[in-house]
């Protein structure tokens, strides 16, 4: 039994780990971390006592007294099914909406027995029952057309977020953004647009195919007018320097009237000179000229 | 009992060479405890340390950059990483229409349903009330990894929402033929609705741009798009075939109007000196006219006569006899007839 290390010659290692050991679990008992996007609920024998947002160490009476309960602050992204409402001038349509919520008030939160599900539970609740009165302050028209410079879907984004406010902050929750994922139109009157879609199309393929044929048509014509405008100028332009030409003319016609049968004469030579060419053939009779007797036999 | 102090020994040495060992483990493992708070941040990330669950540092020091970073061990310690280099993508299949598992199977697309189902089906209404199918990809960067790692739960959900109704809202803003013909101005549209939706947010991300992956009419209507969209086509051919022409009749025209004017000129400027030529020609022969009207004429007459037969075929009939001509279209040579019998 003498061989047996004494409790005071223990390794100071063991002694140290041992230590470091026992002050984390004591550690764990009095105390929690919070870490960013987080929030932790401290209750004293179940009853809620205070929230903490701020990341860090914070201090509790240890288990049982005091327990915490942790919840995602971050913000939470959430799809709505697809959901049928009707428009003030009757019409149907279906709207997909979607919210992005955060957990805003953990002690209100905790109170509800809330979760991200159950968050979801009631955005999903909530959106249902304001959906109709939103959709049904405006028209079809005003929902379909978002114009750049007004509320898109008739504002019912900005009066869904605003209704919705108040009530979930009853649950502690906040709500960022409710915006319009999609809209849609129920499936019988789909069918019946796809068929205008369709009629338009082959309405639109006619009109097109006129609108060619006209538009081709008119800049022919046009260019035919100016062709014909060219030409004219350029007509009008050739009698312009024949005007000229004969005013030029005048002072030879001057010097002819010094004999007109002169002139008259040398006109006749001219005539002859320009009609006969190298392709003319001239058929004469021999008995007309004396001299040419002997081509025919000296025949009268 | 001699044996009972050798075997008291041998157990001895037993248990010290089990109690070294566990102390060799131990401090090996009190080791590798405090080096695992050394860690390695790659070039393309950030991290940010957390101790006892708050964020380390204030301001821009509280990212840390690529290199070696030592912080705390678990659990005093804790470390998130973040992928900044490289863009982030989402796409959205919100406004695309539904398969069948055959479809999908075999990659083929079947005869479409008459209709489209809400909340299977997805589409777009423009403002004048036409479907269109669509399929969209937004990304972004993270410009603040300490927001971006707590500020959404799911920050890729989130922006897919935001897209989705951004998407909606500029397909409400345009017709179904702009939508189609003008793809940037639709896009850029959208880059600015999401930019929008996602600004108040706070979500340590820059949206870097959206893409517009596919935009498509219904399946029920493509033939008939297909149909409008050939017309339009033809049309475009058919106004560029009659500009084509229209220019081809102008460079005509003015052609035409040049060959016009030259000819004119040219033969303006002939008359003139042809006359001028004849009335010094005639002033020339003047005096010699008045001298001898008669032998003038004789004379310049039988030159003109000689002339025109030297240049002239000359067909000499007999005094009796027929004589049969061709003529033709086109003139040809004459050779001379022989004279008949």
């Amino acid at each position: 039994m003498s061989d047996q290390p004494a409790p005071s010659e223990r390794s100071p290692a063991a002694t140290a780990l041992a230590v470091a050991v026992l002050l984390a679990f004591a550690t764990g008992m009095v105390a929690f971390c919070v870490r960013p996007g987080e929030a932790v609920v401290v209750t004293t024998f179940g009853s809620p006592a205070r929230a903490v947002t701020e990341p860090g160490l914070t201090l509790k009476l240890p288990w049982p007294v005091q327990a915490v309960h942790r919840f995602d602050r971050r913000l939470q992204s959430f799809t709505a099914p697809i959901r049928q409402a009707i428009t003030s001038d009757k019409k149907t349509v279906q709207v997909e909406l979607y919210a992005l919520w955060r957990v805003d008030d953990p002690l209100t939160f905790l109170e509800r027995d809330g979760s991200t599900a159950r968050g979801e539970e009631w955005l999903e609740r909530e959106l249902a029952t304001q959906l109709g009165a939103s959709v049904g302050g405006v028209t079809l028209d005003q929902l379909l057309a978002a114009p750049a410079d007004e509320e898109p879907f008739g504002g019912i984004e900005d009066s869904l977020t605003r209704a919705l406010r108040p009530v979930l902050a009853g649950y502690g929750v906040v709500v960022e953004q409710i915006g319009v994922r999609r809209l849609a139109l129920p499936e019988a009157v789909t069918a019946a647009v796809l068929e205008r879609m369709t009629a338009e199309r082959r309405k639109a393929a006619e009109e097109l195919l006129a609108a060619g044929t006209t538009e081709a048509g008119r800049i022919s014509a046009v260019a035919e007018a100016a062709y014909e405008q060219t030409v004219g100028e350029a007509e009008a332009e050739a009698l312009r320097i024949e005007g000229e030409a004969e005013k030029e003319a005048a002072a030879s016609y001057r010097v002819f009237a010094q004999s007109p049968e002169l002139a008259e004469f040398l006109q006749e030579v001219d005539a002859l000179a320009d009609l006969v060419d190298d392709q003319t053939t001239i058929v004469i009779e021999a008995g007309q000229y004396p001299g040419l007797r002997q081509l025919t036999g000296g025949a009268p | 009992m001699s044996e009972q102090p050798q075997v008291r020994g041998a157990l001895s040495e037993a248990l010290s060479g089990t109690v070294a060992a566990l102390r060799l483990v131990l401090a090996v493992a009190v080791l590798a405890y405090l080096g695992s708070g050394f860690y390695v941040v790659r070039q393309h990330e950030r991290a940010v340390e957390l101790r006892l669950g708050r964020p380390v540092g204030q301001g821009e020091r509280r990212v840390n950059g690529p290199g070696l970073h030592l912080a705390w061990p678990a659990p005093i310690g804790e470390v998130r990483r973040v992928d900044v280099g490289t863009p982030r993508t989402v796409a959205t299949e919100a406004f695309w229409y539904a398969l069948t598992d055959t479809e999908r199977a075999t990659g083929k697309e079947g005869t479409p349903p008459a209709t489209l189902r809400p909340g299977r089906d997805g589409y777009l209404i423009t403002v004048d009330r036409n479907l269109l199918h669509a399929r969209w990809e937004a990304s972004y960067e993270v410009t603040d990894p300490v927001r971006y790692l707590f500020a959404a739960g799911d920050i890729a959900a989130t922006v897919e929402s935001a897209l989705a109704g951004a998407v909606s809202q500029a397909a409400a803003e345009r017709g179904v033929d702009a939508a189609l013909r003008e793809q940037q101005s639709f896009r850029e549209r959208v880059e600015t609705l999401l930019a929008a939706r996602l600004g108040g947010l706070e979500l340590g991300l820059r949206p870097r741009g959206v893409r517009l992956l596919e935009l498509a009419p219904p399946r029920q209507v493509r033939a008939a798009f297909d149909q409008a969209a050939q017309a339009a086509e033809q049309r475009r051919q058919a106004v560029d075939e009659a500009q084509r022409q229209a220019t081809r009749r102008r460079q005509e025209a003015a052609g035409e109007a040049a060959r016009i004017v030259a000819q004119a000129r040219a033969e303006a400027a002939t008359y003139v000196q042809r006359l001028r030529a004849e009335a010094e020609r005639f002033e020339q022969l003047l005096p010699e006219y008045r001298a001898d009207p008669e032998l003038f004429r004789r004379r310049l007459r039988g030159d003109a006569r000689r002339a025109a037969a030297e240049r002239a075929d000359l067909i000499v009939l007999p005094p009796s006899g027929e004589l049969e001509l061709r003529t033709y279209r086109q003139p040809r040579r004459q050779t001379p007839v022989e004279p008949g019998p």
